[in-house]
């Protein structure tokens, strides 16, 4: 049996999966559109993913999968607009010309796009990875994806782009921007290839994955953006849920259920602070509410998918030992697990939909478990005032997001504490005569 | 109808037909349960967890199962700890950290009964000389502490007129022992070791011209071999291929290959391929099969998670285990062999397929 270590899997808007092309050939083709790409208007590119967002929104034939819900807001030309705004300082007309800044009146500043953006995608999180396609055509950059092993949605949404034009821009020739290869992660010749063509190399994936990408040679000015290896969990205080219980619950099922857990901007423990003496099961209550929520989610809006026969035995065993030093709520199956204890800090996540509630008695505390590693804090918090106090005492180490609940996996920038697509941009400076 | 358990382990072990065995077994499942139940706080807290009470018991499937790594993880005990006499570790190959199990008295004596009662069954009454591939020091106890390898080989002790380990200590054929096992030339020979470990030897020794030498002046030994077939699938190794490579190397023909699958965690239940290639299920014990997502029980011919179930641990309360291994029951009463009860396959280990991505933080 051969195995599998190069495909061209789509390029120049149509499906190959062929596995005797070139990557260098296809790494050619693809700069040769560079021009027509950075003759586009983000106003346009704007129009034409707002009317994709749209198209996948409300595509019945596609199936298009669960998760895109966040793809379509986030596609908006509202929110891109917004996002391109706050990453380009300001101004994204300076996308498309020369223009003023603030009060500065002796520069003017233009971008540039940096080239050829290439993708590595992690398998888990296939959609996540439209969000750094998308901001990487927004600032016009070219895109080459290296797929994950299963890339079919992945293919399935690339694909679609042809099948949305505006006024201004045909999707088919948007598509001729990308290309899609797989590359197998021992392939380190075509890896190298895909490296060496980066202007810009985005990694999205665990920290084996990331390492391995990182360490592949690179150009001098190739910029690295790295989405992951993240943490995330939730804070939540017994004031916030005297009026939010359920509501509480109900937004964390979906922020703990999107992706399956396996995004790093999942929560994996759940931190309920309960200062309520007149309320002493108040965090087993809510580990009560959670579990009935994620019930809800996995029967009505996000069906678990069948997992491995070691994560089931995984979950079964991580049951199995809270059920002798805590409390489990979870179905007969593997679909769901709420795991409440009284034990400090975060919770090895498990991945899968497996949460940890855990009562805490001071969220200030938490702060000593953070490193650059934690990405997404949840918060329900009810006093504001105390809730800007506690995220700046808290992020001093680590921890790029702190979202209102239920909101953990709508992508917006900072992301990792970084805003992408001024990342993905070479800044121009000229005098204002 | 045997009385205790300890009158159950003398049964022969394929004797009974599914029905009668289950008869037998319920009430000895049940009596073994119930005095774990009543013995092991931590087992207790855990079964009413379940919603279930030993006099709830109406068939076998409605027994709470333990994961099997549950021994990884925790200590359970229905016994005094001062009645402990053994304990042993399991191999740790997936995750490094080893099941520890502690034996006293009478596990140990009923784990030796059935072990006894299954391999006579399979290798004859008659005692043989048995070739160990292993190093003697695997044999060796620290202070009550017994590595799975080494319980194994000592449990197979008592089917031995005499026993050669052949491998030293950094286990590699031991040519220096060949003269030691020119005296057993002619004789009845049983070679007995770990799956892994066989295939590691057989690999390093293709042309080691002393061994295949003096195994060619063997005729027709048993080879018995047990655990390691996670090691063996990592390598692509399948039962035909090490059967082959076995049945080369040591001369012998494939039907006296006799494969066995049995865990550190319910010591003393082996369950050896007949020539059909069907592994047994003894009077002391039953299997299940579990779907992996569901967990319900899986209809006979479907895989799942291997469930085994047995009254003979007394000292911990290990009688209900969800393996993470994948088989699939094939019948009951009809193997071509002539043994009664349960018949399966085990097909594999399972397998880590879910892919991890940006929220995979090797530690936090």
């Amino acid at each position: 049996m051969t195995l599998l270590t190069f495909k061209n899997i789509l390029s120049d808007g149509i499906i190959h999966e062929n596995l005797e092309d070139d990557l260098e050939s296809l790494i050619i083709n693809l700069k040769s559109k560079k021009e027509w790409l950075h003759s586009q208007k983000v106003d346009d590119l704007l129009d034409y993913f707002n009317s994709l967002g749209n198209y996948w929104k409300n595509s019945t034939s596609g199936n298009f999968g669960n998760n895109l819900k966040h793809i379509s807001e986030f596609l908006s030309r509202e929110n891109l607009a917004k996002e391109l705004k706050i990453s380009l300082r300001g101004n994204f007309l300076v996308l498309d010309d020369f223009v003023q800044l603030f009060d500065d009146s002796e520069f003017l500043y233009h971008t540039q796009p940096r080239g050829i953006s290439v993708h590595w995608i992690a398998g888990n999180v296939d959609v996540l990875g439209i969000f750094s396609v998308v901001q990487a055509l927004l600032t016009k950059n070219l895109c080459l994806i290296k797929a994950p092993h299963d890339y079919s949605l992945l293919k399935k949404l690339i694909l679609s782009f042809k099948e949305v034009s505006t006024e201004k821009i045909a999707g088919k020739d948007l598509l001729n921007c990308i290309t899609l290869v797989y590359v197998d992660r021992n392939d380190i010749s075509n890896q190298e290839i895909l490296s060496k063509n980066a202007d810009i190399r985005i990694a999205w994936g665990g920290e084996e994955a990331v390492s391995t990408i990182l360490s592949l040679k690179k150009n001098f000015f190739t910029e690295d953006i790295i989405f992951g290896p993240k943490y995330s969990y939730a804070i939540l205080d017994s004031e916030f849920l005297k009026d939010n219980l359920k509501n509480a619950a109900q937004r964390l099922a979906l922020d703990i259920s999107i992706f399956d857990q396996y995004a790093c901007n999942s929560p994996h423990t759940i931190f309920v602070e309960n200062d309520d003496p007149q309320n002493p099961h108040l965090v087993k209550d809510f580990a009560k509410e959670l579990s009935n929520s994620m019930e809800t989610v996995n029967r009505l809006i996000l069906p678990k998918s069948q997992i491995s026969e070691k994560k089931s035995m995984e979950i079964l065993s991580l049951r199995a030992e809270y059920d002798f030093k805590g409390e489990v709520f979870a179905p007969k199956n593997t679909d769901w697990t709420v795991i409440y204890s009284e034990e400090d800090g975060l919770a090895n996540p498990c991945f899968s939909r497996v949460v940890f509630i855990r009562p805490i008695k001071n969220a200030e505390e938490l702060g000593k478990f953070h490193s650059r590693k934690i990405q997404s804090i949840g918060l329900g918090i009810s006093d504001n005032e105390r809730q800007k106090k506690l995220v700046d005492l808290i992020t001093l180490l680590g921890g790029d997001r702190c979202p209102y609940v239920g909101n953990m996996s709508k992508f917006h920038s900072p992301w990792d504490g970084i805003f992408g697509m001024d990342r993905m941009v070479r800044w121009v400076s000229m005098t204002n005569q | 109808m045997a009385e205790t358990i300890d009158e159950l382990v003398k049964i022969k072990p394929f004797s009974l037909g599914f029905e009668e065995k289950r008869i037998h077994f319920m009430k000895h499942i049940s009596e073994s349960i119930k005095f774990h139940y009543e013995n092991c706080h931590d087992y207790q807290n855990y079964c009413k967890k379940k919603n279930f009470h030993p006099d709830d018991i109406v068939d076998i499937s409605n027994i709470p199962f333990l994961p099997v790594d549950i021994f990884k993880k925790m200590t359970l005990l229905s016994v005094p700890e001062s009645e402990i006499i053994k304990i042993v570790k399991s191999s740790a190959t997936t995750s490094n950290i080893p099941s520890i199990i502690h034996l006293d008295k009478k596990t140990a004596n009923r784990q030796i009964i059935s072990l006894n009662s299954i391999l006579r069954d399979f290798i004859g009454e008659e005692k043989m000389n048995f070739i160990i591939i292993d190093n003697k020091k695997t044999l060796e106890t620290n202070n009550q502490n017994l590595s799975s390898r080494g319980s194994a080989i000592r449990g197979m002790l008592i089917f031995a007129k005499k026993f050669t380990c052949i491998l030293d200590e950094n286990l590699k054929l031991d040519s220096k022992v060949i003269s030691e096992l020119e005296n057993i030339q002619n004789s009845k020979t049983c070679i007995f070791g770990f799956s892994w470990l066989i295939h590691k030897i057989l690999s390093e020794n293709k042309n080691n011209k002393i061994f295949k030498n003096f195994f060619s002046k063997t005729s027709q030994s048993t080879v018995l071999h047990i655990g390691g077939w996670k090691k063996l699938s990592d390598l692509s190794i399948d039962k035909q291929q090490f059967n082959k490579e076995c049945s080369e190397f040591f001369n012998t023909n494939d039907d006296k290959i006799i494969d066995m699958y049995g865990m550190t965690e319910q010591l003393g239940i082996v369950y050896p391929d007949c020539k059909y290639g069907n592994k047994h299920v003894p009077i002391f014990s039953e299997i299940l099969i579990r779907d992996p997502n569901s967990l319900e029980i899986q209809p006979d011919g479907q895989s799942g998670f291997i469930q085994v179930i047995s009254p003979i641990p007394n000292s911990y309360p290990g009688i209900s285990l969800l393996t993470d291994d994948i088989g699939e029951i094939l019948g009951r009463d009809d193997c071509p062999c002539g043994r009664k009860g349960t018949y399966f396959v085990f097909k594999k280990r399972s397998e880590m397929a879910d892919p991890k991505g940006c929220g995979d933080t090797l530690d936090i």
